[in-house]
């Protein structure tokens, strides 16, 4: 039609409408699949021993010491675990551990404690706070809700609000690990290894959070109307009688504040509490005092503490490899049982006689007696 | 009454009945059930209200006017226009009296097939989209979420989606409804003359009012019931084609009264006054009731004098005729139903299927609600809470709320939305087909209902129209055989005439060597004989043009005789003249006039025409044309072509066309004078004078000269047995159910290779009920006794709304047998005897019996039992139906078919307009169905399954996450981040499958018609499969959650020690699963295109990509999202992110991978082959094969050659004697 006059209702004759796109025909084909499977199956394997490798190169110690506050005044060794012993001070409510080192943990060197059956995931605490009072300090009218129970008492704002910061972890551990000299279980040496609590949190999180200044500013004579926490009056003695200009929280540089609020995903935790980047940590016998206020034993969970080194992922954890190795087993067993019923049985790819149709006509055909092949 | 002689009467399958005395007007309501009243009263009342009425003229205007106006508001808002009807049966209309007419409330002429307009649009879309559960649901979560403190999710997730699914579909109605508004408006503004004074001006349908008289030229179409009065032709006759209505494409005759004939012109018919006391308007198209009354003498009116909307004008210069029913209660707009909403299989199925995960997500939220109560961590919760939870019951349903909106997303929301878009897109694309565009009458294949492209994948039977559908509706004179010799309009080269071993010439002569012949050869009186009976015996009038190449255009109610005496004078046989006792014909210049001395009128039980003319020379001459068995019987002794003229027939047949024998006797003086008196006196008879006629007609048909043969050939529409035999290798059952006669309907039935000689016809032709049930029962046990034992097992089941269900969730059953295991049958029913088998007694029989035949043709079935048909067939089989039509006939079983598809391209096509898809021409149907029907179908069985694996997939970690959060119901992922996942991450890869995935190219799919099967035995979509993918979605899900949280451990996931949180668990979860999702979708694709990297990787990019800057620029811009902050950069530093991303869905897809290979080629099925076959492009050896089958099958054609030669005559029955006579074509016609 070449008269360009008329409209013509004629379809435009591209490739899109016509529905002739260029396209690649993926077809899973002997010649694809199986070198596919080989190559999963080879490529994987040596990528899971060598994160299994990895993983098992972390050294790590690892001890609960929840029923601490139920051991004797004097070292006593601790059941199920190998060289470990430990004792209370009731009146200062101070655990002493001692542990035994075996190999150097080689540098950065890290210090966990670890939380179990402890629901930081749960809807109605993940979402208790509010992110502006951290940051700057809030009136209380416009306090997010999501605080409560931890909002308001008395007319007076929790600082920080809601559970989170209320169930904060306030067990302290000493800022190093003190060596005892062998072969004398009672006398310490003078030789310690230190671990610093700074640079903890990921670094982004201090721009989540105001300092001392931010907040007295934004609060500033009215004190007396932000409380902390019920938890924090209790655990924290400074807090006994509430703020003031001098002790107000400066969570900008309150770390292991920061790295509690980050909520973690699965019930059973570690939080970064502190850290030795500087040296290894030598085979030896070492003590740590903890001081003990956190109650688990009330919901059930248990309390360790961690040192740990890490691998490129991250802890102990051989799984990755595992996994690795198990999907390339897997490819590999499947890779040779094709190719072997490829070899013993082939399917000519595209045969006719193969349709359904002509299974049907040629034994129909054959009777006329037709020679077609 | 003669009953041959009213059309109109041989239906009435309506609940009122049709007095067939006129003079009485009692008579039932036909719709409503407004009380039974006396014609007489009434009337008389309703004159005193006329005179009434007038007094108080200028209110009651107002008033009237006020009341449409409001009586319109308020159709409008119902959607249709149906004014209230006074309780009365008949409506007074007075002549030439508009002021008075427009008091009579009477509707107006325009007409709306659309769905909505300004003010119901609201009502209805809502109406209609809250039909869809999985809409409600969301509905009803979005609710939910805005209950402070009861989402785990932010409010707006899962209302801002709702609301774009909305709008989007909103749009797209408004749109599909605006173009059915301007094809409404189309017709609203066609053009009419109308009497206004005493003159006829230009006005526009829309502007018809009742009472109004109007003039309709030629050809066109009327605008509204008419009451004929005049017309151009002598006794106020009129020529209507009525294959809009009923699919008869014979011409109809109208005849106005003898009192009105005269109206002639304008003056004459503005002066006649008087009242036209019409029925109220009812959908019965074959029944009229009315009364005119003029000059004080009251006039029956008749459906002879019924011109309705809907049919057209044919060969009759104009008519001049009053509107009696106008707009939507014309009789057409009346058998109109609401076109129903149609939803496809796929969508039930899914509806279905969605209930089941609703059910599936109410027990998960139940569980994990109760395990909230169970779970002993409520020491936890008094530690960290210090305060007991849950103890108040609403706490509980807050809980359960909670759940429900955590796991919603099991449902997909975006599937609603998807879906609708890409079955839009598709049928941009079906729409946009090169392919299916028809040049010459510039029409492109329309889908007007996107919601149904995937049925078109799933056809099992199509129910097909002949006249306009397969065939053209032209006829042909295409060959013929004269004393012994074949001649042919065209000749091939392998029919060319070859001389044979013994001298005998074998093959056909062209036309033109006819010609020469006609003038000089052995034969040359036998064919002047044979070119003078086709241009006298017919009825036939000629009509002089200057456009047509013979001169004449020739008006002919039978398409067949205007054939043939085009062919005559094509043949240099004009037929110029009639006169009421002669014709002329034009032979060499020379005019020849015969004197008709009788007519022996052509029946179905005659089987032939005869007329007795005086030739020119004075001798008395008999000429006869008719079916080859009646002609046959009545031949003299002395016939030397009898044996070539069967010969010839045959071959004819073969060929599918519609042939004559002609024959003709000289008759002596004396034998014609006394005969002539037997048929004065036959014809003057009293009582039956019809057969009488018969009687005395045999008297003189005998002793006859076979001259020879014609044959006719109904144009088949191009491609149409080709289409037809490819539609049969795609185990398409084709039922035929045309308005044609029994012979015709077998012979277009051969023509068209619907029928195929190895198969054994069913012919039921019987008269009564009890006959037609022994037939049927009687051959379905003859027939199951030869059968598999499978095929007489099955039973059919009424489709209830339980069994319905039951198919739906349990999977179909498969009543359907596979043709190729039985002989080849076809079923051939007449519309008498199907009426019966459509009786409940009888009915699963029939069906029974119509299924094992792989053709079924119904002849002479009417528009009701068109649709009682599909109906039937909906009933008790759970197939999709496709009935495909292009007349207002076919309208009732398009619209109760599955898929309804209509004719387009040609003028007012009804059956387009209430399709669902309009094509040009049938052979579309073939890539309509094979390409476009199962590319659909793949695509949108995939796009479903994909979008319920990829939100179980993702939102079953959810679940999984619940179990390790106290059944708290906190979620893993952030809020923002979930919404990306349905409306931008995952949204684009089903819709790229939706739109642009091919199982295989179309011409593969075209080549492989068996292929076809898979849509019908929902291979792709059905309860195993789709269950199956959900469990795949939970494996993955089940694998992504569990593995990640053994590589979590304890939260120390990277080199620098930090303690990782939820919010960069989600992240790494998120990641993984958007991997795992969209490798999966690059596995299930089946062509991969540009669009596809782009909506796969291109996605995944996207993701990996934005989510460093949206966790940078949201919160810090618009204080949304702060969970992002700062756990994008530290999880994209280390290896652990990097790993898992590989491993994890290395590991889930591994599974999918090797059972893809597996089933390729250790469960291979055909498309697979076909697959390779198109993929490294192996050669066919199916020519040769096909090559070889076709010689078998001429050799079978030729062994088995034992069945009726095709002898067809579409006459209008009776009557033709006396059209005859009414013309003298010699006179000049009034110019109206």
């Amino acid at each position: 039609m070449a008269d360009t006059n008329i409209k013509s209702n004629k379809p435009k004759n591209n490739a899109i409408r016509q529905q002739r796109l260029k396209a690649w025909q993926p077809i899973l084909t002997p010649k694809n699949v199986l070198p596919t499977l080989f190559f999963i199956g080879i490529s994987f394997i040596p990528v899971g021993i060598g994160l299994f490798i990895a993983a098992k190169k972390v050294n790590e110690f690892t001890f609960e010491y929840t029923e601490c506050n139920k051991t004797s005044t004097t070292f006593t060794p601790v059941p199920n675990y190998e060289n470990v012993k430990w004792k209370y001070d009731k009146t200062q409510e101070i655990c002493t551990v001692q542990f035994e080192i075996k190999e150097t943990f080689k540098k950065p060197v890290f210090f966990y404690y670890r939380l179990t059956s402890f629901f930081q995931n749960h809807r109605s605490y993940v979402k208790s706070y509010d992110s502006e009072q951290l940051l700057k300090g809030k009136k209380l009218e416009k306090l997010d809700s999501n605080c409560d129970p931890f909002k308001v008492k008395d007319g007076k704002q929790y600082f920080p609000c809601g559970l989170i910061a209320n169930s904060m972890f306030t067990d302290v551990f000493d800022n190093k690990l003190v060596k005892v000299t062998s072969g004398n279980n009672n006398e310490t040496s003078t030789e310690t290894y230190p671990l610093t609590e700074k640079d903890i949190a990921w670094p982004s999180d201090a721009d989540k959070y105001g300092t001392r200044n931010d907040f007295l500013k934004f609060y500033g004579n009215d004190l007396s109307n932000v409380i902390p926490p019920p938890n924090w009056s209790i655990s924290f003695p400074e807090y006994q009688n509430g703020y003031n200009a001098t002790n107000f929280p400066d969570l900008k540089n309150w770390e292991h504040f920061q790295v509690w609020m980050r909520t973690a995903g699965l019930p059973n935790f570690r939080k970064l509490y502190s850290k030795n980047t500087e040296t290894d940590l030598k085979p030896g016998i070492y003590n740590i005092d903890i001081i003990n206020k956190y109650d688990v034993n009330r919901y059930g969970g248990t309390k360790s503490f961690v040192i740990t080194t890490t691998s490129i992922i991250g802890g102990r954890n051989p799984f990755l490899g595992i996994a690795y190795i198990f999907v390339g087993i897997v490819s590999l067993i499947f890779g040779i049982i094709f190719l072997i019923r490829h070899l013993y049985k082939p399917r000519k790819l595209g045969d006719h006689k193969y349709l359904s149709w002509n299974k049907a006509s040629t034994t129909a055909t054959n009777t006329d007696g037709d020679d077609n092949r | 009454m003669d009953r041959d002689n009213n059309p109109f009467m041989t239906y009435s399958f309506e609940d009122g009945n049709y007095e067939e005395d006129n003079d009485t007007y009692e008579i039932n309501n036909y719709d409503d059930d407004v009380g039974l009243t006396t014609g007489q009263t009434n009337y008389q009342q309703k004159n005193l209200a006329n005179k009434y009425a007038k007094k108080n003229l200028l209110q009651r205007i107002q008033d009237s006017s006020v009341y449409a106006s409001v009586s319109h508001v308020f159709n409008l808002m119902r959607g249709k226009d149906d004014t209230p009807q006074p309780s009365d049966s008949f409506r007074y209309i007075q002549l030439n009296d508009p002021v008075t007419n427009s008091l009579g409330k009477y509707t107006h002429n325009r007409i709306s097939t659309a769905k909505y307009n300004v003010f119901t649009f609201l009502y209805k879309f809502l109406k209609e989209q809250f039909s869809k559960y999985a809409n409600v649901f969301f509905l009803v979560t979005a609710l939910i979420q805005q209950i402070p403190g009861v989402s785990p999710l932010n409010p707006l997730t899962t209302i801002l989606p709702l609301s774009i699914v909305l709008l989007v579909s909103a749009v797209k109605e408004i749109f599909e409804d605006y173009k059915r508004h301007c094809s409404d408006n189309d017709e609203n503004n066609r053009k009419i003359q109308v009497l206004v004074g005493s003159s006829f001006i230009v006005k526009k349908w829309r502007d018809l009012h009742v009472g109004d008289i109007v003039r309709v030229e030629n050809s066109s179409f009327f605008p509204a019931d008419l009451i004929l009065l005049s017309s151009s032709e002598p006794d106020a006759l009129c020529y209507i084609e009525t294959s809009n209505l009923d699919g008869e494409t014979n011409l109809k005759v109208r005849q106005g009264l003898p009192e009105t004939a005269n109206l002639t012109n304008a003056e004459a018919v503005s002066e006649i006054r008087g009242v036209l006391k019409s029925e109220q308007p009812n959908n019965s198209l074959y029944t009229y009731e009315g009364v005119i009354e003029l000059n004080g003498k009251e006039l029956p009116l008749t459906p002879n004098q019924l011109l309705l909307r809907g049919s057209q004008l044919r060969n009759t210069k104009w008519v001049y005729a009053i509107i009696i029913n106008t707009g939507h209660e014309t009789k057409l707009m009346k058998n109109a139903t609401e076109a129903p909403i149609k939803q496809t299989n796929l969508e039930k199925m899914t509806n279905v299927q969605i209930v089941f995960l609703f059910v599936i997500l109410i027990a998960m939220s139940l569980f994990c609600s109760i395990g909230y109560f169970l779970k002993d961590f409520a020491t936890f919760q008094e530690f960290v809470f210090q305060e007991k939870l849950l103890q108040k019951f609403t706490d509980i349903i807050y809980g359960f709320f909670t759940f429900i909106i955590l796991f919603n997303n099991l449902i997909p929301i975006s599937l609603v939305v998807t879906m609708e878009f890409v079955k839009y897109g598709q049928s941009v694309l079906i729409n946009s087909d090169i392919e299916i565009y028809h040049e010459e009458t510039d029409t492109p294949t329309q889908c007007k209902t996107s919601n149904l492209v995937e049925e078109l994948g799933q056809v099992e039977y199509i129910f097909s129209d002949k006249t306009g559908t397969l065939t053209c509706n032209v006829m042909e004179f295409k060959m013929c055989t004269i004393a012994g010799k074949s001649y042919a309009k065209e000749v091939t080269d392998d029919k060319r005439i070859v001389k044979g071993e013994n001298g005998v010439e074998k093959g056909y002569y062209d036309f033109n060597r006819l010609i020469e012949n006609s003038k000089a050869d052995m034969s040359v009186n036998v064919i002047v004989e044979f070119l003078t009976l086709l241009a006298v015996c017919h009825t036939v009038i000629p009509e002089q043009s200057d456009t047509s190449p013979e001169g004449y255009i020739y008006q002919a109610s039978s398409p067949d005789e205007g054939a043939l005496v085009k062919g005559a004078a094509s043949l240099g046989y004009v037929f110029t003249t009639r006169r009421p006792k002669s014709v002329s014909i034009r032979v060499d210049n020379e005019e020849k006039e015969f004197e008709l001395l009788n007519i022996c009128e052509f029946n179905s039980t005659r089987k032939r025409m005869s007329v007795v003319v005086r030739n020119p020379e004075g001798q008395i001459k008999l000429y006869t044309k008719g079916a080859d068995t009646v002609i046959l019987e009545r031949l003299s002794g002395n016939n030397p072509y009898v044996d070539y003229t069967l010969n010839q027939l045959e071959e004819y047949a073969t060929e599918g066309l519609r042939t004559l024998c002609l024959a003709s006797r000289d008759i002596p003086e004396d034998e014609y004078i006394r005969w002539n008196k037997a048929y004065e006196k036959a014809a003057t008879s009293l009582t039956n004078r019809a057969a009488e006629l018969d009687r005395v007609a045999e008297l003189i048909e005998k002793d006859l000269f076979l001259l020879g043969a014609t044959a006719i050939e109904d144009k088949l529409q191009e491609g149409v047995p080709d289409t037809i035999h490819t539609l049969a290798q795609a185990n398409i059952k084709l039922w035929v159910l045309t308005g044609d006669k029994q012979e015709t309907a077998i012979n277009i039935g051969y023509s068209c290779k619907l029928l195929t000689e190895e198969m054994s016809l069913i012919v039921c032709n019987e008269e009564t009920h009890n006959t037609t049930k022994e037939f049927i029962s009687n051959r379905l046990r003859s027939l199951k006794e030869s059968m598999p034992a499978y095929v007489s097992h099955r039973n059919f089941q009424l489709q209830t709304p339980m069994s319905k269900i039951r198919s739906l969730i349990f999977g179909k059953k498969d009543e359907s047998v596979d043709l190729d295991d039985i002989e080849p049958l076809a079923l051939v029913i007449d519309g008498k005897s199907l009426g019966y088998a459509l009786e409940p007694d009888m009915e699963l029989m029939f069906l029974e019996l119509a299924t094992l035949c792989r053709a079924v043709i119904c002849c002479r079935v009417s528009p009701l039992q068109k649709a009682l048909i599909v109906k039937l067939v909906k009933k008790y089989t759970n197939s999709i139906l496709l009935a495909i039509g292009d007349g207002a006939n076919d309208v009732g079983m398009i619209q109760a078919a599955h898929v309804g598809v209509g004719i387009s391209g040609v003028e007012g096509l009804q059956a387009a307009r209430s399709s669902d898809f309009a094509i040009a021409q049938f052979r579309y149907l073939r890539k309509l169905l094979l390409v476009h029907g199962s590319w659909s179908y793949h695509r949108l069985s995939k796009l479903i399954l994909y979008s319920f694996y990829k939100n179980i997939a993702m939102f079953m970690t959810q679940f999984w996450f619940t179990l390790d959060n106290g059944f708290s119901g906190q979620t893993l992922y952030e809020s923002w981040t979930i919404t990306s996942y349905n409306v931008i991450f995952t949204v684009f890869s089903p819709v790229v499958i939706g739109l642009f995935d091919q199982i295989l190219n179309s011409r593969m799919l075209d080549q492989y018609p068996q292929l076809y099967k898979i849509g019908q035995k929902s291979e792709v979509f059905n309860i195993k499969i789709f269950w199956g993918w959900i469990l795949n979605g939970f494996f993955h899900s089940f694998a992504i959650y569990y593995m990640t949280k053994w590589i979590w451990h304890e939260s120390i996931v990277t080199a620098s020690g930090y303690s990782a949180d939820l919010w960069m668990m989600g992240i790494v979860m998120f990641s993984v699963v958007l991997a795992v999702v969209l490798l999966k979708a690059i596995l299930i694709t089946n062509n991969w295109n540009k669009f596809t990297t782009y909506a796969t990787a291109g996605a995944f990019a996207a993701w990996i990509i934005g989510l460093p800057i949206y966790g940078w620029i949201a919160p810090s811009l618009f204080g949304i999202s702060p969970e992002l902050i700062g756990v994008s950069l530290p999880l994209y530093t280390g290896l652990m992110f990097w790993v898992s991303l590989l491993v994890i869905p290395v590991f889930c897809l591994l599974r999918d991978y090797i059972w893809k290979y597996y089933k390729r080629f250790y469960k291979t099925e055909s498309y697979h082959i076909v697959q390779e076959i198109q993929k490294f492009n192996i050669p066919d050896y199916r020519p040769r094969m096909e090559w070889f089958r076709k010689a078998v099958h001429k050799v079978r054609m030729v062994q088995r050659l034992k069945r009726n030669r095709g002898y067809a005559f579409s006459q209008n029955e009776g009557g033709q004697a006396r059209i005859i006579r009414a013309y003298d074509t010699t006179q000049i016609k009034p110019s109206g």
